[in-house]
């Protein structure tokens, strides 16, 4: 059977810049998959290309095993891939509410979106105290939880994360993974989340995968990886021999 | 006291026509950051469709002829097509194209537009007679409030009042607000980017077909070029007001209409020829003190 998503050798340009240089990479239903890697290595190019913002000029992207590629970003929405982009992007002048409508929007079912509203809302009580403020005015924690429950109104199959951590303080980052988790197992979300540290997550993922220059350097189970030193070395690209970096704490 | 005041309400019946246009540019900008100088070609289309084509001198009306509750959404259905058919066959293929891109091929579509009104009707400037009563005057106190002007008012608040509805209340209308903020992050969450675009143009089909009909029953005239001047006002309006806020091209409209009308009405009379240069000097100060317009669009404002 074909994995939920197969991404299979992509490349892509941002005009002469090579920003992919052929990356592959599956997730089976229900796992929990970590791209790391550090700025710039094309983590959110990959997630771009999987939710159609970018198109590879090379390579192909499968969902279910039909390929995605160049499709336009609605469709693929509409398919079960929801994006929680780097940088949240929550529409600032849209009240939460609104934003949660707009995740909403592509349900045939509105009884079942409803009932999802009322369970997100359950899970995130700050956002429901906040419905009807803009949502630009949210702190910037409480925009990435509104950001990720946004994304799972429009009931993902696949639900893709970027750097959900970035800019945010230890204890909130740790809220917003409980509730991916949460809605994780409530949901039945299958997930791929970039992060630029493994620390946390090899907690939770199943997989992982090593990013650097546009380029998978190390692919593995996080249970295989769990002394972080094969991930150390894939990071920052240092051969066997090379001297231990003393800030090797990513 | 009472002549000004009459001035205030041409003021405020000019701003209305201003803002109306205005609105139909701001609506494509906010969504596509298309400048649509074309816009003011939707509203000579609308004018062009009330007679029958043909060169000669004496206009006669075709669908200007027709009872009023069929002739303004027939007017203004055509409007829509013009629009659409615009978007479908210039603007669709330059989805990706950059903002002064766009710009220049609104400028193409209104040339071709101006160029086929002069085909069908040659380049003399008609006269219609669309409305006899439009000028009865109602009498408020002392003042004399012509009914057109009147009428123009009303139109107007209730067409915003309408698109205010619209795009709070409705799902369409907050996927039209998304889409306005942030195109790319509506299209991750399944908002049809090609429909957006066609609602706004829609919209701004309807406005500009009824702006048509308020300016073609004040001027009586037709010409191939009336919509030119009005998409220049209401650009300026666009940008006083604030580019990418609805809310400050309505505001930029009333604001032109009034420096216009009082300029009109209180420079020394020698110097009235030289009126809309007046204008634009004091929209140039306006932008001086407040670069970003009256009326910033909010979402220019740094989020944490």
């Amino acid at each position: 059977m074909a994995p939920l998503l197969a991404v299979d050798n992509i490349q892509v340009r941002y005009g002469d810049l090579v920003a992919l240089r052929g990356v592959s990479l599956t997730v089976a239903e229900g796992e929990v998959v970590c791209i790391i890697g550090p700025n710039g290595a094309g983590k959110s190019t990959t997630m771009a290309a999987i939710a159609g913002g970018v198109v590879p000029h090379a390579g192909d992207i499968r969902l279910d095993g039909a390929s995605i590629r160049g499709e336009r970003p609605e469709k693929i929405a509409r398919l079960g891939v929801s994006l929680v982009p780097e940088g949240r992007h929550v529409f600032g002048t849209l009240t939460v509410d609104e934003n949660l409508a707009i995740g909403g929007q592509l349900r045939g079912d509105r009884a079942a979106a409803r009932a999802d509203r009322e369970r997100i809302l359950s899970l995130l009580p700050r956002l429901g105290e906040r419905l009807h403020s803009p949502a630009g005015r949210l702190s910037g924690g409480e925009q990435q939880m509104l950001a990720v429950a946004r994304a799972v109104m429009t009931r993902p199959r696949l639900l893709l994360v970027d750097e959900p951590s970035l800019g945010l303080a230890p204890k909130i980052i740790d809220q917003i993974y409980e509730i991916l988790l949460d809605l994780r197992r409530q949901a039945s979300l299958t997930l791929l989340i970039n992060e630029q540290s493994s620390t946390r997550i090899l907690k939770h993922a199943d997989r992982i995968s090593v990013l650097r220059g546009g380029r998978i350097q190390l692919e593995g189970r996080a249970a295989d990886l769990k002394d972080g030193e094969a991930i150390r070395q894939a990071y920052f690209g240092f051969g066997e021999r090379a001297a231990q970096p003393a800030e090797a704490s990513a | 006291m009472i002549p000004f005041l009459q001035n205030l309400i041409d003021a405020v019946s000019l701003g209305s026509i201003y803002a109306l246009v205005a609105l139909g540019i701001g609506l494509l900008f906010g969504i596509l950051r298309l400048i649509n100088f074309a816009h003011g070609d939707f509203i000579t289309v609308g004018a062009y469709a009330l007679i029958v084509p043909s060169a000669d001198v004496t206009a006669r009306l075709l669908i200007g002829g027709w009872p009023w509750p069929l002739m303004i959404p027939t007017i203004c259905l055509i409007v829509i097509v013009a629009a659409l058919l615009t978007d479908a066959l210039v603007f669709r293929p330059l989805r990706r194209a950059s903002s002064p891109t766009l710009m220049i091929a609104s400028f193409a579509v209104s040339y071709i537009i101006q160029n086929g009104v002069l085909m069908a009707y040659g380049a003399r400037p008609k006269a219609v007679d669309l409305w006899s009563g439009a000028n009865s005057q109602i009498l408020i106190g002392e003042l004399r409030v012509p009914m057109l002007q009147l009428v123009t008012l009303v139109v107007t608040l209730v067409l915003m009042g309408g698109l205010t509805l619209f795009l709070k209340k409705t799902p369409y209308g907050i996927q039209m607000r998304a889409a306005a903020e942030d195109f790319r992050m509506a299209q991750y969450l399944g908002v049809r980017g090609n429909l957006v675009i066609g609602l706004a143009f829609a919209i701004s089909g309807i406005l500009a077909g009824v702006v048509s009909l308020l300016t073609t029953t004040q001027s009586g005239s037709l010409s191939h070029m009336m919509g030119v001047p009005l998409a220049l006002f209401a650009f300026v309006a666009v940008v006083v007001g604030g580019m990418g806020s609805l809310v400050g091209a309505v505001v930029g409209g009333f604001t032109i209409g009034l420096i216009v009308t009082m300029l009109q009405a209180y420079l020394p009379p020698d110097l009235r020829a030289f009126r809309d240069a007046f204008a634009f000097a004091f929209v140039i100060l306006v932008l001086l003190v407040r670069p970003s317009g009256l009326v910033p669009a909010r979402n220019t404002i740094e989020r944490v």
